[in-house]
């Protein structure tokens, strides 16, 4: 094994921790390595909880957490590629691979796109030409007797998933174009968002990671309206807006989809509890957040 | 040992490692640590982990130890965990705030302005 000496360390401790709390974060840090680098990030969290109920709730949310490293992206890309081409069977003459972005803004789906590219230059018989950049550049691109393969990062609550979808089948039937199949593949859904993808016209969909609600899906009956109740008294702690955008609208995450889904180095999904990434405090102090979502 | 693997080593491992070996044969508690030195949690907890999964360091009931193993492979790899040259960031002088360094061997002549009234005084 070989050695690297880096010259970059955790800060250490500002302050003493009681022990009992010092050593339930430090079986956290050492389950959940990649909380180590997120340290100031999550204690500043942590710090908000002000009983024990509250920091139950953050600790088990942690530990349910989602956090996908690069690392996991290059393996969830092989993944996908594998069941592309063997589960799927897509004649690779007749796809386009598409992300389901559909403005010129930069997307989740575009760089999950460009990470799968370069497993299919190892498959024979697929082109980069099947790789397309926007779902509006796709449906002018997809002709009768096509697949369109349409990718992205994250499905939520699964409604932008149906709108785009539904926007896609009527572009096609305003071309004439009749015959065609789509297949919808993400890094990780919601469970929930199953009901939406069912109902409409596509093939079959799949994702790497399937998410479960943080708190509504794992809880039942009395712990059920504790762990709740914790997290509308963290979320009350969190200013009511910023910038255009009310915190209401992100109550339990975008949907009350309540994800706990992030990928490193990206930005996390708004569906995700906003405690996680709400950027400031009721008395309007900025937070070090541990998560990042823009909000424009 | 997974050959194939890099171990990367910070700073606070190393310390940590360093009163491992100095106490071998006595456990040392992973709170008193933090207490003393001040090691955050997760200095702690990720030490743990790297160090555990591979066989150097036991953890029992919040107690670390150094392994027989442990001794071993610090021992054979001390110059590089310990003697190693680190290149902090924050010791580099930008290049914009550096003056041009004198020839060995050559005079050194100081500024007159720049000494002190009663510098040869001093002297």
């Amino acid at each position: 094994m070989e050695i690297q000496i880096s010259p970059k360390s955790v800060p250490k401790s500002p302050r003493l921790i009681d022990q009992q709390v010092f050593t339930r974060l430090r079986t956290l840090f050492t389950e959940k390595n990649w909380l180590v680098d997120l340290e100031e990030n999550f204690i500043e969290m942590w710090n908000l909880c002000s009983d024990g109920h509250q920091q139950d709730l953050v600790e088990e949310l942690i530990r349910r957490f989602s956090y996908i490293t690069s690392r996991d992206v290059r393996l969830n890309g092989e993944m996908i590629t594998d069941h592309i081409t063997t589960q799927w069977e897509v004649d690779p003459d007749r796809a386009l691979i598409i992300a389901f972005a559909d403005s010129d803004k930069p997307d989740g789906s575009q760089a999950l796109l460009q990470s799968i590219k370069d497993k299919f230059a190892l498959k024979d018989k697929w082109s980069p030409k099947i790789f397309v950049n926007k779902l509006t550049a796709g449906a002018y691109k997809l002709k009768s007797g096509d697949t369109a393969i349409l990718i992205d990062d994250f499905v939520g609550t699964g409604n932008t998933a149906r709108n785009r979808i539904n926007w896609l089948v009527n572009t096609l039937q305003k071309r004439h174009v009749t015959e065609y199949k789509i297949f919808v593949v993400a890094l990780a859904m919601m469970e929930s968002a199953k009901t939406v993808l069912d109902s409409l016209p596509i093939e079959d969909y799949f994702a790497c990671l399937w998410l479960r609600r943080g708190i509504s899906d794992e809880y039942k009956g009395d712990q059920l309206s504790v762990r709740t109740q914790s997290m509308i008294e963290l979320e009350q702690l969190l200013g009511v807006s910023f910038k255009r955008h009310n915190l209401a609208m992100y109550h339990f995450g975008f949907g009350h989809s309540e994800a706990l889904f992030s990928l490193e180095a990206q930005n996390t999904p708004n569906n995700v509890f906003p405690i996680f990434w709400w950027p400031v405090l009721n008395s309007g102090k900025k937070r070090n957040t541990m998560f990042r979502h823009f909000l424009g | 040992m997974d050959a194939e693997k890099t171990l990367i080593i910070n700073t606070a491992d190393r310390t940590i490692l360093r009163y491992l070996y100095r106490s071998f044969g006595i456990p040392l508690s992973l709170f008193q640590l933090h207490n003393d030195y001040r090691f955050s949690p997760g200095q702690l907890g990720s030490f743990v982990a790297k160090l555990g999964e591979i066989g150097i360091i036991d953890l029992h009931n919040e107690y670390i130890s150094l392994t027989d193993l442990g001794k071993k492979w610090l021992i054979s790899h001390r110059n590089k965990i310990f003697y190693s040259h680190v290149q902090y960031d924050w010791r580099e002088i930008p290049k914009e705030m550096r003056k041009r360094e004198i020839d060995i061997d050559s005079l050194y002549l100081p500024k007159k302005s720049s000494l002190g009234k009663h510098f040869l005084e001093d002297v």
